[in-house]
């Protein structure tokens, strides 16, 4: 897919360059100076750099022993290396001693050792101050208290500074980063907010699992309380914090307070009390009716909406059931009405309320065609957290549709400009990628499957096993199996060698049907390694079963060695399995290929060992079509008799 | 002659040439359904009608098209339809390019005729204005006829769509002789929106069943809308905007005297900015963006070195005066000082 369409979008680059007149001689037209940007050159050269798929990130060292080659890997590569951020960060702050000395110019403040200890430690407000600058919060309030029992008057913009740093914390402290573990107090999130420090690969946000809660004798409620005046900020940061710690009724209640006293809230409060809508009423009615009484309110109080306050207004409506279709389009027509750009956030809150299921009566609006017509050929910057989620839900409803064109729409939209930027962190990307490839592998032609396969993989996207058994599935159905040795590698090199589903699936299509030889002596060679892999595997995560034995054996029968697949006969044996019928046929006909008389004996001895209810059979067939000697052949009736019996008895 | 150009949905083999009553023929060509006697995958660029009468790739016997049989053969030409729709496979890159160019067209075009929901037309309607549709001349015959059929095996309004391809039909022959000529830029829609999934061998009998539905029964309609769902990416759409709006805000909103946020933005929106940031952050992919970032953050000078820039300069300054100092070794002259 090596088209990829460059554009200059983050700089002054698309060219207003006057054409040349060609007619005028006499009047030179001085062009006006353009203003570059600070980063324009570097821009332009980077756009030229296409992306390599052969090469893994950028961020991980160019060595082939250091370059991720499994999933598991590129995220405990990209941990390891945020990790060592970390810890040079942690010396640096904790001993700023040893890093005094400053060479650069102009200085680098964000190399150099940070203030992370308050300086001022008198009881002023200054002092309350510079704590709420540093975020932390019990020494805050400890001083506010301390000044408070004093006598001293606090203004009310520091007490607000104080609310916005209570509220927004829930009453706990954030982590910080000259800390190796957080602080093991109750209810303590593991990631910060401003987690910049702490990308993780593939693992979800610890805050989203575990969310603070507002507790009883908050701190925050208390100072709110005690505070002489207040004014709106105070009222709008406590219905703030409370939502974000899920105190719905109490922001609730605090926003009526809020009108009781005749004041306005802000567009930020209203859009967290949006947010909140769903929480607080159970009807679906109700809730579209509380939300359009919110926005209803933000008139009268003369306050502007903004993007964030229709986005949350959409994400609300995604809990109203079906009813919120028209509403949500309407929504998105006062949007347009009032020339507020929609983001990724609104066209994904959009999907999740038409497409909530992959019931066929879901699918037949057609309201991602129409998002995917508005998008196309846009640019678009990042104005929502929840824009990273666009791209993973199309694809989602792409796959339920089956439809590879809207797809292949979306990926273009997905490669226009910066917006790759908005697919989100790793976890996210894999997500994306591997519905993509998967509708890929579903509807496409093989050739195309596979220049797919190389590109994304593995650049872009480790394949999980469904992945591989989807592209296995595609090549089974394209009759391209002598691709299969080349995926096995792959396989080995992802490391779902050891997945026994997967493996299970390869032998299968590999011992179907037989082969030409050459394909069949690639395959022989395969069903050696992945013997190899089972009788490697150490800790036991691969088992045996009757398939897959007698899949290896056959194929490593079919490809001509014969000692080798002799060999894999006492396995089954040695592991409680029985072989397959069709298993000793083929040895029958090698043996009769080779007029082997003895392997034959043997055969029927093997299979009579098993009591293989057809033994009698293997025994009349191995009496008809070889010349025994009598001594032979009363073996052979010893056997059958013995087997018969046996049978008999069962 | 005036040939038509057809697309080819060939991978490789030639189908054969199947024997046909003329509708079933015309039925197929209407379904674009290539011949070639040589198998060989054939791009083109005309519009998507066969003429009949030149030397069509089917032996077809012109002579049978008595409209007695025309029920017969609408009701085998069905069946044939679905074989063949099923069969069907679209070469995906020339598709992208033909839709590439589709949409070229449609960025010309103002706005549309009304949409007709869930009419097969919609894949018709996209004709470009530059097409005129003066040329009513008779068409042929078989194509009526196979326009009647593919009419009759579309669940609802049998009436319009037949109309209506006929009337496409009229286009198409006007335009041919254009696009003979002329460029790629009148694709037709037909070949460019050719939706059929990709099918292949062993799958196209459970795909094309899930796909196309047929009122096999004869009662009128489809329970499922198949085929209207295949048509989505195709049929115009009105649009995101089109519906009405909530009617809830004013267009301006005269905001009370003071803004309320003048002082500086509080910790939610610092936050809010981290949050987003954080969210939408990648890591550089190539040395330029990371020198990028690296300046941004400001590790390093700007790229390339910007010498008027003060704080620059002293350093710029400084690195180049040491070297000269150190050689000239000007501080250590008197001669300059001395007076004479």
């Amino acid at each position: 897919m090596g088209i990829i369409e460059r554009y200059y979008s983050a700089s002054p680059f698309l060219c207003h360059c006057a054409t040349a007149k060609q007619t005028d001689y006499a009047e030179v037209v001085i062009p006006r100076k353009k203003t570059w940007d600070k980063l324009a050159v570097l821009q332009a050269l980077s756009a030229t750099v296409n992306r390599d798929p052969t090469a893994a990130h950028y961020r991980f060292q160019d060595d082939p022993y250091l370059l991720p080659r499994t999933s598991p890997e590129f995220r405990l590569y990209s941990l390891s290396q945020e990790s060592g951020c970390n810890a040079a960060r942690y010396i640096v702050n904790n001993y700023p001693k040893l890093f005094q000395k400053n060479i650069a110019e102009p200085s680098i403040p964000c190399l150099m050792p940070q203030q992370l200890e308050p300086l001022i430690n008198e009881v002023t407000e200054e002092a309350l101050k510079e704590r709420v600058r540093l975020r932390r919060v019990r020494d805050s309030v400890d001083l506010y208290d301390q000044l408070v029992q004093a006598g001293t008057s606090v203004s009310l913009e520091t007490t607000n500074t104080l609310l916005d740093l209570l509220c927004f914390y829930g009453d706990q402290e954030p982590p910080r980063e000259n800390q190796l573990e957080p602080e093991a107090t109750e209810n303590q999130t593991e990631v910060s907010e401003d987690s910049q420090k702490r990308r993780k690969g593939r693992l979800r946000r610890a805050a989203d699992l575990l969310t603070v809660t507002w507790r009883e004798n908050h701190n925050a409620e208390r100072i709110f309380n005690l505070m002489p005046e207040r004014n709106e900020h105070s009222f709008c940061t406590m219905i703030r914090g409370m939502i974000k710690h899920a105190a719905y009724t109490k922001a609730i209640n605090m926003y009526t307070d809020l009108l009781n006293n005749r004041m306005k809230a802000d567009v930020h409060t209203f859009n967290v009390l949006i947010l909140a809508v769903p929480e607080v009423k159970e009807a679906y009615n109700e809730k579209i009716n509380f939300i359009l009484e919110l926005l209803t309110q933000m008139v009268q109080q003369k306050v502007q909406p903004n993007l964030l306050t229709f986005n949350s207004a959409l994400k609300s409506l995604r809990r109203c059931g079906s009813m919120a279709k028209g509403v949500s389009l309407q929504v998105i027509n006062e949007m347009k009405f009032l020339n507020i750009e929609p983001s990724l956030a609104t066209f994904d809150h959009l999907l999740g309320i038409f497409y909530k299921s992959a019931a066929m009566n879901q699918l037949q609006n057609d309201i991602i065609f129409r998002i995917v017509d508005e998008m196309e050929g846009k640019h678009f910057e990042p104005k929502d957290p929840n824009d990273v989620n666009f791209f993973t839900s199309a694809m989602r409803v792409c796959l339920d549709l089956k439809d590879l064109e809207l797809a292949y729409r979306i990926h273009k939209i997905l490669e226009t400009g910066n917006n790759w930027k908005l697919l989100g962190d790793s976890y996210q990307q894999s997500i994306y990628y591997g519905r993509f490839f998967s509708i890929v592998c579903m509807m496409e032609s093989i050739d195309v499957v596979l220049k797919w396969y190389k590109d994304l993989i593995p650049s872009l996207y480790y394949p999980n096993v469904q992945g591989v058994k989807d592209l296995l599935q595609a090549l089974d159905t394209e009759n391209q199996l002598q691709l299969i040795p080349h995926i096995w590698k792959d396989i080995k090199y992802l490391g779902h060698s050891n997945k026994e589903d997967l493996v299970e699936e390869v032998l299968e299509l590999m011992g179907r049907d037989k082969h030409p030889p050459e394909l069949q002596a690639a395959f022989s060679d395969t069903a050696l390694d992945i013997k190899a892999t089972y009788m490697k595997d150490q800790q036991k995560i691969l088992k045996w079963t009757a398939a897959s034995l007698g899949n290896v054996t056959v194929l490593i029968l079919r490809g001509g060695r014969f000692q080798d697949a002799w060999e894999m006969l006492p396995l089954f044996k040695a592991n409680n399995r029985v072989p397959s019928k069709v298993l000793l046929d083929e040895f029958l006909d090698h043996a009769k290929g080779s007029s082997n008389k003895t392997l034959a004996v043997d055969l029927v001895k093997l299979a009579s060992t098993f009591s293989l209810p057809s033994t009698s059979e293997f025994l009349d067939r191995v009496m008809a079509e070889f010349e025994l000697t009598d001594e032979e052949r009363r073996t052979l009736k010893e056997l059958d008799n013995s087997s018969s019996d046996n049978s008999d008895c069962e | 002659m005036r040939r038509a150009a057809m697309l080819v949905f060939n991978r490789g083999t030639a189908r054969p040439a199947i024997r046909a009553p003329g509708e079933e023929t015309a039925g197929r060509r209407l379904s674009w359904r290539l011949l070639n006697g040589t198998g060989r995958r054939l791009i083109v660029t005309g519009s998507a009608m066969l003429r009949n009468d030149d030397e069509t790739l089917h032996a077809a016997s012109p002579e049978q098209k008595e409209s007695t049989e025309k029920k017969e053969a609408a009701a085998q030409g069905k069946n044939d339809l679905l074989n063949i729709i099923g069969g069907m496979k679209v070469d995906i890159s020339s598709k992208r390019k033909f839709q590439a160019l589709r949409r070229e067209q449609l960025r010309e075009k103002t706005n549309a005729e009304p949409e007709s929901m869930e009419s097969t037309t919609s894949m018709f309607q996209k004709a470009t204005k530059n097409i005129e549709n003066q040329c009513y001349k008779t068409l042929n015959p078989d194509l009526v006829t196979a326009a009647s059929a593919v009419a009759s095996s579309m669940p609802h309004s049998k009436g319009q769509i037949e109309s209506e391809l006929l009337k496409q039909l009229r286009k198409h022959e006007s335009e041919t002789e254009v696009q003979k000529n002329g460029g790629v830029s009148n694709i037709g829609d037909l070949i460019a929106s050719m939706k059929i999934g990709k099918h292949s061998g062993a799958r196209s009998g459970s795909r094309a069943a899930s796909q196309i539905r047929f009122d096999e029964d004869g009662q009128g309609y489809v329970p499922h809308q198949g085929v209207s769902r295949e048509f989505n990416a195709l049929r115009k759409r009105r649009g995101l905007y089109a519906e009405k709006k909530l009617n809830i805000f004013p267009a301006q909103i005269e905001s009370e005297s003071v803004p309320e946020t003048v002082t500086q933005p509080s910790l939610w929106d610092t936050e809010l900015a981290n949050q987003i940031a954080t969210v939408s952050e990648q890591l550089p992919r190539n040395g330029f963006e990371e020198m990028i970032q690296y300046t941004k953050e400001g590790k390093l000078w700007q790229f390339p070195v910007n010498n008027e820039d003060l704080k620059k300069r002293k350093a710029w300054n400084s690195m180049n005066t040491y070297f000269w100092r150190s050689i000239c070794m000007d501080s250590q002259r008197k001669d300059r000082y001395a007076i004479s």
